[in-house]
């Protein structure tokens, strides 16, 4: 089953073109590398996807569906920024998802939460960044959704913390959903694609499953894509 | 999910507003004493005197404030990529917001009335405001009919306005986000132009209302007056909704 397509979809900023007639069709059970230097529509795609934005022409279908209140029920989003109010403790985000989506599993959440240590009563204005950002993550994979989106996860934070990242997006998404991880940094998510999207200015350039690019390249999906984007 | 929405509103507005309450009653209790005991002269007298006029106006200031920020932090920043990923419509987040800066203008009312209140009982006596406040009530029962229905329309047109202005408020700040610079100034100077055209608005309708009132009976005084700001509520409402459904863009 597809849980995100794309039919020619397009988004502009004013004269600038940040998408350029997109076509993508992502099937579930697959972690999916949405990969591109800065500036290439990565976060773009996302959005639109998420209801965010409004695309100016084409598509964009979540489980068969246009984007909506509906659709976002079954997407879990993972913004490439701290967005959760900062003078909320850890205890009142738990509340709070469990509130808003009927897929939030808060024994899963309390589980990774207590593997780390993280303080229940802590506001999450004291606590560093990368345990806000892993806070975040948790919030995000303790969802049963349907559509991954994560912006950006790895950046920012130390290589310890890209392992734990990784190490719970592997482990904690449903296999009848689909991961679409952003980034830039291929050479650490690499191990956990089943396929990777290239993106450059806007466009796709090259929707493969990873075996395969490997196979057919002679090379890992980093060498690869250094390739592709050589300055 | 709207009681959900305002919920989390609310003890985001909560959290922000009850030290400025509380510091308010203190400061209210502080300064009657002062006067009931006749420490009415000096530097802490004044100091005092100064505090309270100070909390009365922050009281209101901050409660503006804290209205608008909410709809611009929850809704235009960084924390608007979670309320937009929340399986909500974006008309349910406007209501949330309104609904939510009615209950916190409605609750810095009943603050004032308290301060009132406290001021009232301990510079005078519980007896004399209880006596003042069963005058009132005992005046409203005496009072012809449609006396007390010209009251209830006033309160219905000031609660109207209210609204229109929260929505106005609402909207400046969409408009703002339309652009990618200068959004404050900008969201300030749509609030002085929309209101400078309402003024033009509501000198037309007062002389319609002369024109047809009188001979026709078509239209009455009433009526007239909350159409306004019923309509450019609405009027708000539907151009922040545009705005956020349609052109939202997030940084």
């Amino acid at each position: 089953m597809e849980t995100m397509v794309c039919n020619g979809l397009c988004k502009y900023y004013g004269s600038i073109k940040a998408l350029d007639d997109v076509d993508l069709h992502l099937e579930e059970g697959r972690i999916i590398g949405l990969l591109g230097p800065n500036g290439s529509g990565k976060t773009t795609l996302i959005k639109l996807a998420s209801r965010l934005l409004v695309p100016t022409e084409g598509e964009v279908r979540i489980c068969g569906e246009l984007p909506s209140p509906e659709t976002k029920a079954m997407v879990s989003y993972l913004p490439d920024r701290n967005y959760l109010p900062d003078w909320m403790k850890t205890k009142d985000l738990l509340e709070m998802y469990q509130d808003f989506y009927g897929d939030f599993d808060v024994k899963r959440a309390q589980e990774m939460l207590n593997s780390l240590n993280i303080d229940f009563e802590m506001p999450l204005k004291k606590m560093s960044k990368g345990t806000k950002e892993k806070v975040q993550l948790i919030l995000t994979m303790s969802r049963h959704a349907k559509l991954y989106l994560l912006d950006e996860p790895i950046a920012g934070v130390d290589p310890a913390a890209r392992d734990y990242i990784l190490k719970t997006i592997s482990s904690n998404y449903d296999e009848t959903a689909t991961v679409l991880i952003s980034t830039h940094l291929i050479a650490d998510v690499e191990s956990v694609l089943d396929e990777a999207i290239f993106l450059k200015e806007g466009k796709v350039v090259l929707h493969q499953s990873v075996d395969e690019l490997r196979d057919s390249t002679g090379k890992s999906v980093d060498e690869y894509f250094r390739e592709v984007f050589k300055c | 999910m709207l009681g959900k929405l305002m919920k989390y509103d609310f003890k985001a507005m909560f959290r922000s507003l009850y030290p400025i309450y509380v510091a308010l009653i203190v400061l209210t209790l502080v300064f009657s004493l002062m006067v009931k005991f006749h420490f009415d002269q000096g530097l802490l007298f004044a100091i005092f005197a100064f505090l309270f006029i100070a909390a009365l106006n922050g009281s209101i200031i901050a409660c503006v404030f804290f209205v608008v920020t909410r709809f611009s932090h929850g809704l235009l920043k960084n924390e608007g990529y979670l309320s937009f990923a929340l399986p909500v419509s974006t008309s349910t987040h406007i209501l949330a917001k309104v609904i939510n800066a009615i209950i916190w203008a409605l609750i810095e009312g009943l603050m004032l009335c308290l301060c009132l209140l406290i001021m009232g009982t301990v510079m005078g006596s519980i007896r004399e405001v209880a006596e003042f406040f069963r005058e009132v009530f005992q005046a409203f029962g005496l009072i012809e009919k449609d006396v007390l229905l010209t009251v209830l329309q006033v309160i219905v047109f000031v609660m109207l306005e209210m609204i229109a202005s929260i929505c106005l408020i609402y909207a400046a700040m969409a408009v703002g986000h339309l652009f990618s610079r200068n959004q404050k100034m900008i969201a300030v100077a749509f609030l002085v132009v929309v209101c400078v055209l309402r003024s033009f608005l509501w000198i037309g309708l007062v002389n319609l209302s002369d024109r047809f009132t009188a001979p026709t009976h078509v239209f009455t005084d009433d009526l007239i007056m909350i159409i306004p700001p019923i309509f450019c509520a609405g009027l708000y409402a539907a151009l922040t909704w545009f705005i956020l459904d349609r052109r939202l863009n997030l940084e």
